[in-house]
């Protein structure tokens, strides 16, 4: 762990991690197929009429959600926000995410979280990008949809854009969310929920009531890709 | 209605607290309960509703309901 911290063999290892991470990611956007297998007409409403929106997608979804952000988002020019955690760990995402040329924001939910939040909320409102928030990041508990998104999506008056992805063929790693690797050619289903906006002026109950929505319609939809891929997600409840 | 009516109101809207019973020594994560999202929320209706633009550094020192007060007031809204 020591050696891990040098302040010599720290930048190297980042180098190196950032390099394996870029690789699964360009063999996930070159090999993976992707079929949208439910929703096709809310993603097509997003494309005629591009605006920010809030991209939601379980945490261990990330690699697949890549192929659909860094192929099918890019071909239709559409900015896409990532948070990357003070971390480590995040500075490995940031140093990835910048490599793809996407607008990369530093701060975590529990580190810092409240300037992450407002600055994802100005790269919505002035920017007019299109932040990834993952519900049940950065640390879980699993496929737990946190509020915070709703909040973002309020304010900001962004809607929703909800993701159900599934891949057919991958192999688990044994992290807190039993994150997705999928295999080299296998394939991705995508099913695209409606995009929903959560009005201002919501007591506490009704946005909870929202927050519950999104839960639900988020795990409906991974529910749906997995159906059309015949996989069976043992971990969920 | 003063500048301080007004924020006490926003911040009793975000914490679910009586508005009354919100002192300035309050700090707003330990007592007033307020959260990432509600801090946002909180930020956001300052904004709006003292037509003001708060910069990331100046969110990040309000800590408790004098910081916000003082805030407001620095931004010459304290004669509203």
């Amino acid at each position: 762990m020591r050696l891990i911290k040098h302040p010599r063999v720290a930048p190297v290892l980042l180098s190196v991690g950032s390099w394996i991470l870029r690789a699964i990611l360009w063999l996930s956007i070159r090999t993976l197929r992707l079929e949208v297998v439910a929703g096709r007409e809310h993603l097509q409403s997003f494309y005629d009429n591009p605006r920010p929106v809030v991209m939601s997608f379980w945490h261990n979804r990330v690699f697949l959600a890549a192929r659909f952000v860094l192929r099918d988002l890019f071909r239709e020019n559409i900015e896409v926000s990532v948070l990357a955690s003070q971390s480590r760990d995040g500075e490995l995402v940031a140093k990835t995410a910048r490599f793809w040329r996407l607008h990369t924001i530093r701060g975590s939910a529990t580190r810092g979280g409240r300037q992450a939040l407002r600055s994802l909320y100005r790269a919505i409102v002035e920017r007019g990008s299109s932040p990834v928030m993952i519900p049940d990041g950065p640390h879980g508990p699993i496929y737990e949809f946190k509020v915070g998104v709703a909040v973002l999506a309020q304010m900001t008056q962004a809607p929703i854009l909800p993701l159900g992805l599934a891949a057919r063929s991958f192999w688990r790693i044994g992290s807190w969310d039993r994150l997705i690797v999928p295999r080299p050619f296998t394939r991705i289903a995508l099913a695209v929920g409606p995009m929903q906006t959560i009005p201002r002026g919501l007591s506490t109950e009704e946005l909870e009531s929202r927050r519950q929505e999104q839960q639900n319609l988020l795990d409906e939809l991974t529910l749906q890709a997995e159906a059309a891929l015949g996989v069976d997600d043992s971990s969920r409840s | 209605m003063s500048f301080q009516t007004k924020a006490l109101k926003i911040l009793a809207e975000i914490s679910g607290k009586d508005a009354d019973a919100i002192t300035p020594d309050m700090e707003l994560v330990a007592h007033l309960n307020i959260d990432s999202p509600q801090a946002l929320q909180l930020l956001v209706a300052l904004e709006e509703a003292f037509d003001i633009e708060i910069s990331d550094e100046d969110a990040a020192k309000m800590d408790t309901v004098q910081d916000v007060l003082g805030y407001l007031q620095n931004a010459n809204l304290g004669t509203a």
